[in-house]
């Protein structure tokens, strides 16, 4: 059940992708992203598309493996689908029509656009993000990313601390979250049945033994850190520094120009919804 | 030898409890030397963990006075950078594995020591592949500790310990939560940090078969030393341990049993081969004696 | 009389993921009623997941549980009344505890049971004397409970529903000598005076040895050996070939054995090879 969940999970490799820079990998996405938004052309989102599809093969990681992530948001991906998809007013005759719901072809276009940007964003963050990323070389580049803040007092060591543990407890936190749902099913706890209010109650026995375990794995790992000689970011070296090389250069350089040639495509290919700019 | 940690007095008093109870830790003097290999014994709130805990400038101590390796722990003891120095010199190795690794990413989680430490890269680098390769981890630098077993995990957090060169190494029940094989996967790591390393190290346990095997052993009882000796003059005292709820060797109680019967035995022997020896020996001759008497 | 019963079972984790593994592999075995049956084997030989599937947590991938010589899923929806009879306390148990007292935290099984309030009550009472918790405690928090003591209040949340099968996964791990034989002991007193059964899941031989009447020896997934407790620490160089070890006591009167003393019974607790040595003496003198 739980066990099956990947998203957040590091999965060690020697790939391109893995090898690449942390800090490069974070502007990855972020120009990803810009593009994924900018693009309105189906041409554009076919390069998306098949975009993706080379930095998943790159990877090397089992498709299967990175498909598991999308499951866990499919629920808010078809609710996110359906609306766009019943909602849209088209400006033709509707395609079909049935008691209060018009479907019209615009609606079918935006349902599948957005569809397809939330899977993307999602495959991409997360090949770039987690998948090929320790987490600690992730904050480091986030850390690396933000610095010049510090400069305005702003703790972006401690910001990246947190993330860094935060990530390395979710696969704790999702083991203990089994134990304890299959502790409470022995003593006869009925999660399933009931309306909302009994199905909300039933959750305490699971939330409070989390919560107070958290604390727990809170406490122990400050005590086991102070331990260790940690007293925040200042004075702390690192035993791996982060070099930008060529690749990551000519990575960037690739991804700018696919996201140009998304921008030209948009002027001089016609646009099916000029309306998509707002979404 | 030198000396590395001394008590004499020493006091501990958990502020809630403070009215009501008892002190944690009850005006107890010892002092360990550097080097020594000291199992510490006593039940669930003997005041073993309190013990371990002040060690570390964790807790300071409400009484008494504690040195570590020629620093005294004072009350209000707060100034960072000898916390720091009394950090650097002894670890410490928790009981639970999961809680202590602080990185996903098997090598990144040994060099966080050193990390603090503020050492060069280089220098990192190189200290973390030797502790490595002394809990026998290497292999694993580019795992993530949480696919690992047990013991494995507890061999990664003593690599991190090792790493920042201490002097010292305090085994808070680190094997508490392990199964037979992590447990003696610990132990042998243990021991190489005591003998190969030259490490003083405090191993606070409640397993009787471990705690055998140290040079020196330290039962506490309701916050007080209860015996102090090696682990043949401790565990003799069968009747004594049994009364604060602790237990002896399978093969000293059976040798202790049979004294009881009226057998002559030796009563410090502790381990199995010694048990054997000394019984087969025993036996023979009395059989012996037996035969001859019809 | 085997009260449960697991026919050619077979468990696989993550089936049809990279993950996939073999956990249970045709198994076959039976639990006898009224008895403590000892489940040993090394991490990841299966043993916690036939816990789980002999409470019906998990289901089998292939096979059946026999409860009473029926299919514990012969109708599924009923898995949660199979659950109150076959109680199952997992390992470290006190992170299941939740409630704002011990006694509301025991009484959550019986409440799920839909028992009256004076049923709850007793039921409550008498968990936690098996389970050894003091009647001044029972109004705390749990969370207020030094370490054992928590241990104590989850095991009593399962005895309270008065399982008539009760597994229990490593239930003393971590504890001290005298914690570990006051919860065994009285684990031992809830099996005698309810007739109840009880398969105990440990890595401590010299429990096995001082509670159980029976062992199954778990290895990668398979039943290893099966046999009354003298039996199956008699073939202590097989367990030694899988890893495991016997008790010290059970060491030592093998390596008398060997040395030409030919002592017999039950050589597998102190009193046992004491008594098998005592006799071995007048024996001796008598001829």
């Amino acid at each position: 059940m739980l066990k099956d969940i990947t998203f957040g999970q590091y999965f060690p490799g020697q790939s391109l992708l893995h090898r690449l820079d942390p800090r490069t990998k974070i502007l990855l996405s972020l120009i990803f992203i810009v593009i994924l938004f900018v693009a309105k052309t189906p041409i554009a989102f076919l390069l998306m598309i098949l975009l993706t599809a080379v930095f998943v093969e790159m990877s090397k990681i089992p498709f299967g493996t990175i498909f598991k992530g999308i499951r866990a948001v499919l629920i808010l991906l078809l609710f996110t689908a359906a609306i766009n998809l019943f909602l849209t007013k088209g400006q033709g005759t509707p395609l079909l029509e049935f008691w209060v719901i018009k479907i019209y072809a615009e609606g079918i276009w935006r349902a599948v656009i957005m569809a397809v940007r939330v899977v993307l964003l999602i495959l991409i963050s997360g090949l770039f993000l987690t998948y090929t990323t320790t987490p600690i070389a992730l904050t480091d580049g986030i850390e690396s990313l933000l610095s010049p803040l510090k400069k305005i007092r702003i703790p972006v060591h401690e910001f990246a601390m947190m993330i860094t543990i935060a990530l390395r407890f979710i696969p704790t936190l999702i083991e203990e979250t089994d134990r304890v749902i299959s502790a409470q099913k022995a003593r006869g706890a009925d999660f399933s049945s009931g309306g909302l209010i009994k199905r909300a109650r039933a959750l305490i026995p699971i939330l409070v033994p989390l919560l107070v375990s958290s604390i727990k794995h809170a406490e122990d790992l400050a005590t086991a850190m102070e331990c260790r000689c940690y007293r925040g970011g200042d004075g702390r070296t690192r035993m791996v520094k982060l070099t930008y090389r060529t690749r990551d250069f000519l990575m960037l350089l690739f991804v700018l120009a696919i996201g140009a040639s998304v921008f030209v495509l948009n002027h001089y290919i016609p646009i099916l919804l000029p309306d998509l700019y707002y979404f | 030898m030198s000396e590395f940690i001394r008590a004499e007095d020493l006091s501990f008093a958990y502020e809630e409890d403070a009215p009501k109870v008892h002190p944690a830790l009850d005006r107890i003097s010892l002092s360990v030397d550097s080097g020594e290999y000291v199992a510490v014994l006593g039940h669930n709130g003997s005041g073993k963990s309190t013990f371990a805990k002040l060690l570390n400038v964790i807790l300071t101590p409400s009484d008494g006075r504690l040195y570590v390796d020629g620093k005294e722990i004072t009350p209000d003891f707060s100034d960072e950078e000898t916390v720091f120095d009394v950090r650097r010199r002894v670890g410490m190795i928790f009981q639970n594995p999961d809680n202590q690794l602080v990185a996903t990413i098997v090598e990144e989680d040994v060099a966080f020591g050193p990390e603090n430490l503020g050492l060069p890269r280089e220098e990192i680098r190189r200290r973390v592949d030797m502790a490595l390769d002394a809990v026998g981890m290497r292999e694993f630098a580019h795992h993530a500790p949480h696919h690992l077993s047990g013991g494995q995990k507890q061999r990664i957090a003593i690599a991190g310990v090792l790493a920042m060169k201490p002097a010292c190494m305090v085994f808070d029940e680190s094997t508490a939560m392990l199964d037979p094989r992590g447990r003696s996967e610990v132990m042998s790591a243990i021991e190489k940090m005591n003998r190969e390393e030259n490490i003083t190290v405090l191993h606070i346990t409640h397993y009787m078969d471990e705690a055998a095997r140290a040079d020196r052993v330290i039962v506490i009882n309701d916050g007080k030393i209860f015996m102090d000796g090696t682990p043949k003059e401790v565990f003799s005292r069968v009747d004594e341990l049994r009364s604060v709820g602790l237990e002896v060797p399978q093969g000293t109680e059976l040798l202790h049993a049979l004294r009881a019967d009226g057998f002559e035995l030796p009563a410090d022997l502790i381990r199995p081969d010694e048990c054997i020896d000394c019984l087969a020996e025993y036996l023979e001759k009395h059989s012996k004696n037996g035969g001859a008497s019809v | 009389m085997n009260i449960l019963e697991l026919r050619d079972v077979s468990y696989t984790y993550n089936r049809g993921t990279p993950f996939e593994e073999l956990a249970l592999d045709s198994v076959s075995v039976g639990f006898e009623k009224g008895k403590i049956t000892g489940i040993i084997g090394h991490t990841g030989s299966g043993k916690s997941t036939l816990t789980h599937l002999l409470n019906g947590l998990e289901k089998p991938s292939s096979g059946d549980v026999l409860l009473c010589g029926e299919s514990i899923w012969e109708e599924p929806k009923k898995i949660a009344q199979i659950r109150f009879r076959i109680g199952l306390v997992m390992q470290y148990p006190e992170y299941q505890l939740f409630d704002e007292t011990v006694r509301a935290d025991i009484g959550f099984g019986p409440r799920n049971m839909g028992l009256d309030e004076d049923e709850i009550a007793r039921r409550v009472d008498e968990a936690a004397r098996f389970a050894g918790i003091a009647p001044e405690l029972m109004d705390k928090s749990p969370f207020d409970l030094s370490g054992g003591q928590k241990r104590r209040a989850a095991i009593a949340g399962v005895l309270a529903m008065r399982p008539e099968i009760l597994v229990l996964d490593e239930p003393a791990a971590g504890l001290d000598p005298r914690g570990r034989t006051e919860i065994l002991g009285g684990l031992r007193d809830y099996q005698r005076s309810r007739n109840a059964t009880i398969l105990l899941v440990s890595h401590s031989m010299e429990d096995m040895a001082r509670y159980c009447d029976n062992i199954v020896v778990m290895n990668q997934g398979r039943i290893y050996v099966t046999g009354t407790v003298s039996e199956v620490f008699a073939r202590s160089e097989e367990l030694q070939s899988v890893g495991l070890n016997v008790p010290e006591i059970a060491r030592i009167a093998n390596g008398l054995i060997r040395r030409g003393i030919p002592l017999s019974g039950d050589l597998y607790t102190v009193e046992g090879v004491r008594r098998a040595i005592l006799s071995y003496v007048k024996g001796e003198c008598e001829c």
